[in-house]
C-alpha cells in the first residue's frame, strides 16, 4: 500500500486541466460490443478501473488499439462468447463494478450474457435488481449458478416495451439503453437516471445509428435499429476533477485556472460552490478561482442555516458532498451537509475532526461545519483514505493544514484521479509518493 | 408627497429585493442540454478553407444537412459517399420546407487545415459550404450544438428548424425523398 506524504499550507498557481470522466468511460467502453465497426473514443482517463475495463474487453476478443495517449480505437468483430464463461473473465470482472454494463450490449448483439457478481466501492449497499428488472421486461431470461457468484442471462429476442425504472441507476440506465437500441420495436423508460455521463452515452449511441430521443430527461424512447455503424466520441471532462479543484482553490487561497471544463455539462455544481461563497469567474470553457481571503457561505433567504444535499441529476452530485463538507471547515459561516443518497459516506469527518475542524457529525447521514474562516488552520495528521471522493477530500484538507500529514491508501485517490500527485505538484503542491 | 414616497421606497425595494434574489451568481446552468427535432438550429458562424465567413443562416431557404465530421474520423469518411449521393441528386429539388434545393453545411472539428482540405477533394465533397475553427472537440460550433461524437447530422429546414437528426446511410436518402415536392 501506498501513501501520500503532504506538506501543506502553501498556495497553489497556475492551470490544470481535468480528465476524462471516469463514470463516462466505463459506459462508453462498454458500448463498443454493440458494433463490428471501428469505434474511436478520445480524452479516456488512463485510470486503474477503466485500463481493468479495456483489459477485459481485449481478452474478450476486441481490437485494443491506442493510437495516442488517452486516444484507443476498438473493433468488436470477433468476440469470443467462450470466454465470458472462462474462470479469468469471473475473476476480472468481478474486481470491476462496471463491467455489469458489458450485459446489456452482449444480450443487444450476442443474445447472451454473462457476468459475476461484482464488487467495488464499498459504499453503503448497490443493488443490482433495477439492471435485472429491467432487462427482464425487454425479455431476458437469468440462470444463476450453484455458489450464486455467477449471472447467466439470455434471450431470444429483446423486445422493445415500457420500463419504470424501480430506482434511479445511472449504470442499470446505460444497461437498459445499451440493450434496447437493438432491440426490436419501441422501449420507453421512465424514471431514467439523465446524469451528462448518461448523455454522452445516448448522443455517441446516436452517432452510430441508432434513435433515442429525450436526452436530459427521465424519460428517455428508443426505437430499435438493426444494426450500429462504428464513430468517434469524445468523452466530457470529470465534473468530480472541476469540483474538486474549484474546492481546493477555495481551501488553499489559490489562484486556479481550470482549463476545458465543459461548463455546459456541469449542471449546478458551480452554483454549489458559489453558495459557499467561492468566487468563480468563467472564461470561455474555463473557470478561474481568484485568490481568495475569505468566502462566506450564503444563507436561505430567511435566514436560516444554508442545507446541500445530494440528489440524482440534474440535482447535486452525491460524489461532491465529501469535497463540499472539506471546503467548508475554512469558510465564514455554517452550512448542514446532507447525504442522502449513501449512507457511510461521511464517516472520514472523523479525522478532519482530528485536524481541527469545527463539525458535528449528526447521523450516517447529516453532519454540520462550522467554518473556521481560517481564525486558525487545519493540523497535518496520519490518516487512511476510505474511499475515492473522501480520499481526495482530505487530500484537500492536507494541502490546506499547516505541517506534515499523510494518506495511506492511496490506491483508493488512484482508483479515480490519475497522476493526481505529480498534477498538482505542478500547482506547487508538496506532496510526495512513499510505498 | 407621501403616496410618491412610498411608491419610491417600492421600487427601491424591488430593485434591490431583485438584486438579493438574483444573488451574485456567475452561473446559469445551461437549458438547452439537447437540440431536439422542432427546436431552431443556432447560427454557425465560422470561415472556409479561404478565410471566408460563411454563415449557417445564409443558406435560408434550402433544406440543409448540418454535417459534423473531421478527416481523421474513419466512420465519417465512410458515411461520405451517402451525403454526396444525396447532394447530387437533391440539390436542385424542390423541397417540402426548403423551396430553394439542397445544401450541405458541413463543419469539420479538424485540428490541420492541410488535412481538412486533403479530405475535402478527396472524398469529392464538392459543395461550397465547409467550415471550421481547426479547434477540433473544442470547435464553438460543437459545443453550441453539443457534439461529443461524429458522424453527427441535423437536417434542418429552409426556417432553420430541425426536422430530423443522425440520418445515417440510407435514412439521409430516405429521409429527403419523402420531402421532395
Amino acid at each position: 500500500m501506498s501513501s501520500f506524504v503532504i506538506q501543506g499550507g502553501y498556495p497553489l498557481k497556475g492551470e490544470i486541466t481535468p480528465q476524462g470522466a471516469k463514470n463516462e468511460t466505463l459506459q462508453t467502453l462498454c458500448a463498443v460490443l454493440l458494433t463490428d465497426q471501428k469505434v474511436t473514443i478520445t480524452n479516456i482517463p488512463e485510470i486503474h478501473d477503466v485500463m481493468r475495463l479495456i483489459g477485459i474487453l481485449s481478452e474478450m476478443g476486441v481490437k485494443v488499439n491506442k493510437l495516442e495517449q488517452g486516444t484507443y480505437e476498438f473493433q468488436a468483430d470477433e468476440i469470443n462468447i467462450e470466454y465470458l464463461k472462462s474462470q479469468q473473465f469471473k475473476e476480472s470482472a468481478a474486481k470491476l463494478r462496471g463491467s455489469i454494463m458489458l450485459l446489456g450490449p452482449m444480450l443487444a448483439r450476442f443474445k447472451q450474457g454473462f457476468i459475476p457478481r461484482p464488487g467495488g466501492d464499498k459504499i453503503g449497499r448497490r443493488r443490482l435488481d433495477t439492471h435485472f428488472t429491467g432487462l427482464f421486461k425487454l425479455g431476458v431470461t437469468l440462470d444463476i449458478d450453484d455458489n450464486g457468484s455467477f449471472y447467466r442471462a439470455y434471450t431470444t429476442g429483446l423486445k422493445g416495451t415500457y420500463i419504470h425504472m424501480d430506482e434511479i441507476s445511472v449504470t442499470g440506465t446505460a444497461n437498459v439503453v445499451m440493450a434496447s437500441v437493438l432491440a426490436e420495436g419501441t422501449t420507453t423508460i421512465y424514471n431514467a437516471a439523465c446524469e451528462p455521463y448518461i448523455q454522452q452515452l445516448c448522443t455517441m449511441l446516436n452517432s452510430m445509428g441508432a434513435q433515442i430521443s429525450g436526452i436530459g430527461s427521465n424519460l428517455l424512447t428508443i426505437h430499435g435499429v438493426d444494426k450500429l455503424g462504428g464513430c468517434v466520441h469524445h468523452t466530457l471532462p470529470d465534473m468530480i476533477e472541476v469540483g474538486s479543484f474549484i474546492g481546493l482553490a477555495a481551501l488553499t487561497q489559490s489562484e486556479i485556472t481550470i482549463k476545458n471544463c465543459g461548463i455546459k455539462h456541469l449542471g449546478i455544481i458551480p452554483n454549489v460552490f458559489e453558495k459557499l461563497g467561492i468566487i468563480l469567474v468563467k472564461n470561455g470553457d474555463d473557470i478561474i478561482i481568484p485568490q481568495q481571503k475569505s468566502y462566506e457561505i450564503d444563507t436561505f433567504m430567511d435566514g436560516s442555516i444554508l442545507t446541500i444535499y445530494d440528489a440524482p441529476w440534474p440535482g447535486f452530485t452525491p460524489d461532491l458532498i465529501s469535497i463540499v463538507l472539506v471546503t467548508a471547515i475554512q469558510a465564514k459561516g455554517s452550512v448542514l451537509i446532507h447525504q442522502k443518497m449513501f449512507e457511510s459516506r461521511l464517516f472520514f469527518v472523523d479525522k478532519l475532526i482530528d485536524m481541527g475542524a469545527q463539525i458535528i457529525l449528526c447521523d450516517p447521514h447529516r453532519a454540520t461545519v462550522i467554518g473556521l474562516d481560517r481564525k486558525y488552520p487545519l493540523r497535518g495528521i496520519e490518516m487512511t483514505s476510505p474511499d475515492i471522493r473522501a480520499g481526495m477530500a482530505l487530500l484537500n484538507a492536507a494541502l490546506s493544514a499547516e505541517g506534515t500529514s499523510r494518506i495511506h491508501n492511496i490506491e483508493q485517490i488512484d482508483r479515480g484521479y490519475q497522476f493526481i500527485d505529480q498534477r498538482l505538484n505542478k500547482l506547487g503542491a508538496r506532496i510526495t509518493r512513499v510505498s | 408627497m407621501k403616496k410618491i414616497n412610498i411608491i419610491l421606497f417600492a421600487l427601491v425595494l424591488l430593485v434591490v429585493g431583485g438584486f438579493i434574489l438574483q444573488g451574485n451568481n456567475f452561473f446559469k446552468p445551461d437549458q438547452n442540454v439537447d437540440l431536439n427535432i422542432g427546436d431552431k438550429a443556432p447560427e454557425i458562424d465560422l470561415k472556409d478553407p479561404d478565410g471566408k465567413t460563411i454563415k449557417l443562416s445564409s443558406l435560408k431557404g434550402y433544406m440543409v444537412l448540418i454535417d459534423f465530421w473531421a478527416s481523421w474520423c474513419g466512420p465519417c469518411r465512410r458515411e461520405n459517399p451517402y451525403v454526396v449521393k444525396a447532394y447530387n441528386e437533391f440539390k436542385d429539388k424542390k423541397m417540402k420546407g426548403g423551396k430553394k434545393g439542397f445544401r450541405v453545411y458541413s463543419v469539420s472539428l479538424d485540428r490541420d487545415k492541410n488535412q481538412w482540405v486533403r479530405a475535402i477533394a478527396q472524398d469529392g465533397l464538392i459543395w461550397k459550404e465547409h467550415v471550421s475553427d481547426l479547434q477540433w472537440w473544442n470547435s464553438v460550433a460543437a459545443k453550441t450544438y453539443g457534439i461529443n461524437s461524429i458522424p453527427s447530422n441535423y437536417l434542418i429546414d429552409g426556417e432553420g428548424i430541425i426536422i430530423a437528426k443522425n440520418l445515417r446511410g440510407e435514412a439521409l436518402h430516405t429521409q429527403l425523398q419523402m420531402l421532395v415536392q
